[in-house]
């Protein structure tokens, strides 16, 4: 038990339980300095929204070339600060990532696929969805669809851990060897293949990750529901005319937004490996927590994509609108 | 061209309070300001006005121009008023008062208006204190903030007017509110409280 092994458990803690912040009422209140922090990187991020919106209408000036780059460059920025505060997707990320235990570069790819999609989203749902079915109604359903489907990405890998073909039991590889080995922190050489090592023996395997497009439903699932934030430029460009300008900088503000994410899904990598670490030295317990880690990371997901879920169904009642 | 026909709903639809918190960091920006009317050294209302973000006017503007003509007429700016009313209502009009360190929330307003001002939607409206309350003793504070923090109010230094029958002696004191944790406790709203001794 070293102090880094526990300073990753501890902060692999303090990950999930931002994630749980999502099932709570917020009654906390968070470290003085961190609301500092918080506080100037929001007024930061009122300042960059409204550039955004003198950017868009400069478009048409006549620096408008200039313009445009600079508007790229304050999405991007936007992108990375709107990220920064807790939201649903990075809860899902951080358990997905726990859950499945992906290696570093599929966390941080993961965060590029999901930004991405979200990214795409909102321009199918301004440009085609919202124009045939009405804005409110396809956002409505496409985050319905994306909470519903993380509930059952959840399922899915809840179902393999308990039947035993989860990434910590060593069943699940075999297929994909040859991928990816010597990446950080990649320690176990010798497989397990007997089905007994969720239990007992050595430190669990690293699961072998198969082709990069196995990411895609979890991507896909969180990249389904429309950022706002990226509807709302678009939307101020076609009103000024510029609607291809707005596709351009939705594309900025979303690998802004995967910068932020990736950072969190390389926190989420490091503090669960070490975690794991930590129990290696321990035999059986090793297993056991790498085993309780794929069960914990699956069971919120199932929460979280339910409970999100769930909280549409309340669109009915009061809305906080201006 | 009937794009975001009722984006008002589409904006709220995810923000069910504490239900769902996936758009939690805010999406709406308002700059704020508020007069203090005085009578008999007590507030008898808040006169607050707010005045939006491009691109949230932008869709708003989209969203309430029913006639496709462009602008906000008479009767749509109507409608958007009270549309946003009853919307605010559930949500304290974001004007919380405290009064004698007692919390206290806003259900009714009056003269609720909409308008654009320089393509910019603009809300007014007037919070009446019903009985008014004695400056004096610094029994008086309120802050302006959406504790759903979908929408972020700022109210500038210089944003707190004074009108009516001024006293001589009048000091605004700013300081957060320890007892309201915001956005995941990451922060505290900041209360402004106007005295006026003697």
């Amino acid at each position: 038990m070293t102090r880094r092994g526990t300073l990753s458990a501890l902060l692999l803690l303090g990950i999930l339980g931002g994630a749980l912040l999502f099932l709570l009422p917020p009654q906390l209140a968070m470290p003085l300095p961190l609301q500092r922090v918080v506080a100037g990187l929001l007024r930061l991020q009122a300042e960059l929204h409204r550039e955004l919106g003198a950017l868009v209408r400069a478009l048409q000036g006549e620096e408008a070339g200039r313009a445009f780059l600079t508007l790229m460059g304050v999405a991007f920025l936007y992108g990375v600060l709107h990220a920064a505060g807790p939201g649903h997707g990075k809860a899902v990320i951080a358990a997905y990532l726990v859950a499945s235990r992906a290696r570093l570069r599929r966390g941080v790819l993961l965060a590029f696929l999901s930004a991405g999609a979200q990214g795409i989203t909102a321009v199918v749902l301004v440009g085609a969805l919202g124009l045939l079915f009405g804005l409110q109604a396809s956002s409505l359903r496409l985050e319905q669809a994306s909470y519903l489907a993380i509930a059952g990405i959840g399922a899915w890998l809840l179902l393999r851990q308990l039947s035993g073909r989860g990434p910590a039991c060593g069943h699940d590889h075999g297929h994909d060897h040859g991928h990816d080995h010597g990446g950080p922190g990649h320690h176990h050489h010798g497989h397990h293949h007997q089905g007994a090592a969720c239990t007992a023996g050595p430190p669990p395997p690293r699961i072998e990750e198969g082709p990069w497009w196995r990411l895609l439903p979890m991507a896909g699932a969180i990249g389904l529901r429309p950022c706002l934030g990226a509807v709302l430029v678009l939307l101020f460009a076609v009103g000024q005319g510029v609607f291809p300008a707005g596709v351009a900088a939705v594309v900025a503000m979303s690998a802004g937004t995967a910068i932020t994410v990736a950072a969190l899904a390389l926190l989420t990598v490091v503090a669960r490996d070490g975690a794991l670490r930590l129990a290696s030295g321990g035999g059986r317990a090793g297993g056991l927590l790498a085993r309780g880690f794929g069960i914990l990371g699956a069971l919120l997901l199932l929460l979280l994509g339910l409970a999100l879920f769930l909280g549409t169904g309340e669109a009915a009642g009061p809305r906080p609108l201006p | 061209m009937g794009l975001s026909r009722r984006l008002l709903l589409l904006l709220t639809s995810s923000l069910a309070v504490g239900a769902s918190p996936a758009a939690a960091h805010p999406h709406v920006w308002i700059e704020a300001s508020a007069e203090l009317r005085i009578e008999a050294d007590a507030v008898e209302a808040i006169a607050v006005t707010w005045v939006f973000d491009d691109l949230y006017s932008y869709a708003v503007m989209e969203d309430f121009d029913l006639d496709g003509d462009g602008r906000l007429d008479e009767a749509e700016l109507r409608e958007l008023a009270d549309v946003s009313r009853d919307n605010l209502s559930h949500y304290s009009f974001f004007t919380h008062l405290r009064i004698d360190g007692v919390h206290r929330p806003v259900s009714r307003v009056e003269d609720f208006e909409a308008s654009v001002e320089e393509e910019r939607i603009v809300y007014r409206f007037t919070v009446p204190l019903d009985p008014p309350v004695p400056l004096q003793d610094g029994a008086f504070a309120f802050s302006l903030f959406d504790e759903t923090y979908f929408v972020d109010l700022a109210l500038p230094d210089d944003g707190v007017a004074l009108s009516g029958e001024v006293p001589a002696a009048c000091s605004e004191r700013r300081e957060l509110d320890q007892g309201q944790p915001l956005y995941f406790g990451l922060f505290y709203p900041t209360y402004v409280t106007v005295s006026c001794p003697g």
